[in-house]
């Protein structure tokens, strides 16, 4: 029990000293990235990758994490990335990814959190809540053709029992139509580690692990019916990853 | 097309759609309670139906306030009436 409660006492240091660190570093990092000539929502999505790259290397102190995540020449630019959802520590899981120019499909909520809301606006994070499907994708588009991958957890929230949930059809819908690659990244323990609902941090092996490619333009021929084949064909891989 | 058979392309539709049982699609299966679903799959339900029967839904304010199962069938119902009329 001591154990566990110091355990805690240093995540949630670490957690409120890395905050604090990226509040201070972000104006010299944003002036920095902006002489190179990137755009505001570059930077800041280069800011964020910093984050939770820094977050990957301290929790591995505290708990052992195994990334898998191959290079950056395995990720087509731009891509459509598909990943399951057990905790809120997912997002900063893709620190662990060899890219950061991603953009994150995520639901209203989130960007009311204090500070990460306004990190999420100004990196041009896409709102999925109550927009029809039509705006979702040109929005997506919008992202996708100016070379930034986006990043979406198709079960569309944190499964409670750690089982893999329902997949919602925006992802596949968005790939059918923009005929942009999904790479699937499979992440596990991490439901364990910080499970829905809760704060307290429990010691437990996390992987990180980047599932081969799939093309949606395989599934053109199934016509009206290619993003639901398309679907069932990602959520097998995960399945299969998962075991 | 007869009332009975939209009501089984319906069902047969959102199963496929959503991943649902067929056996749990009776009339009186509330969306959210019964169903599962919530506000992200009302986006879907309207392709699907779209798609389904040629008919046009868009942001319909009635669909939004569509809470069960036997609701969604007169509703697509009575759009294919209009549409065929």
């Amino acid at each position: 029990m001591l154990r566990s409660f110091l355990h805690n006492l240093g995540f949630y240091f670490v957690f409120l000293a890395l905050n604090l660190s990226i509040l201070f570093a972000s104006l010299p990092l944003y002036l920095i990235l902006r002489l190179a000539k990137k755009n505001t929502g570059q930077v800041i999505r280069r800011i964020i990758w910093i984050y939770g790259r820094s977050w990957i290397i301290l929790t591995s102190f505290f708990t052992k994490i195994e990334i898998n995540t191959k290079n950056k020449i395995d990720y087509p630019a731009p891509c459509i990335i598909l990943v399951n959802h057990q905790s809120f520590f997912d997002a900063f899981c893709m620190g662990a990814l060899p890219i950061y120019d991603i953009a994150f499909l995520v639901r209203s909520w989130p960007f009311q959190i204090p500070f990460y809301g306004h990190y999420m606006r100004s990196a041009e994070y896409i709102n999925s809540e109550n927009v029809s499907c039509e705006e979702f994708v040109r929005e997506a588009n919008q992202r996708l053709n100016q070379g930034t991958s986006i990043i979406i957890f198709p079960e569309g929230t944190r499964s409670k029992n750690g089982q893999l949930g329902r997949f919602y059809s925006g992802a596949f819908k968005l790939a059918m139509e923009s005929k942009i690659p999904i790479v699937p990244i499979c992440i596990d323990g991490t439901g364990k580690f910080l499970p829905k609902g809760k704060f307290w941090v429990e010691p437990n092996p996390i992987s990180i692990t980047t599932l081969p490619i799939i093309e949606p333009t395989q599934f053109a021929s199934y016509g009206q019916r290619a993003h639901i084949e398309l679907r069932k064909a990602a959520k097998k891989k995960f399945i299969e990853a998962l075991g | 097309m007869t009332n009975d058979e939209i009501i089984e392309r319906t069902n047969a539709a959102i199963a496929e759609e959503f991943e649902l049982n067929m056996n749990d699609l009776v009339p009186s299966a509330s969306f959210k309670d019964d169903l599962g679903l919530d506000s992200l799959d009302a986006v879907d339900m309207v392709i699907v139906l779209e798609q389904e029967f040629g008919i046009k839904i868009g942001k319909d304010p009635k669909i939004l306030k569509i809470r069960q199962l036997s609701d969604l069938h007169s509703y697509v119902i009575d759009k294919k009436n209009a549409f065929l009329n």
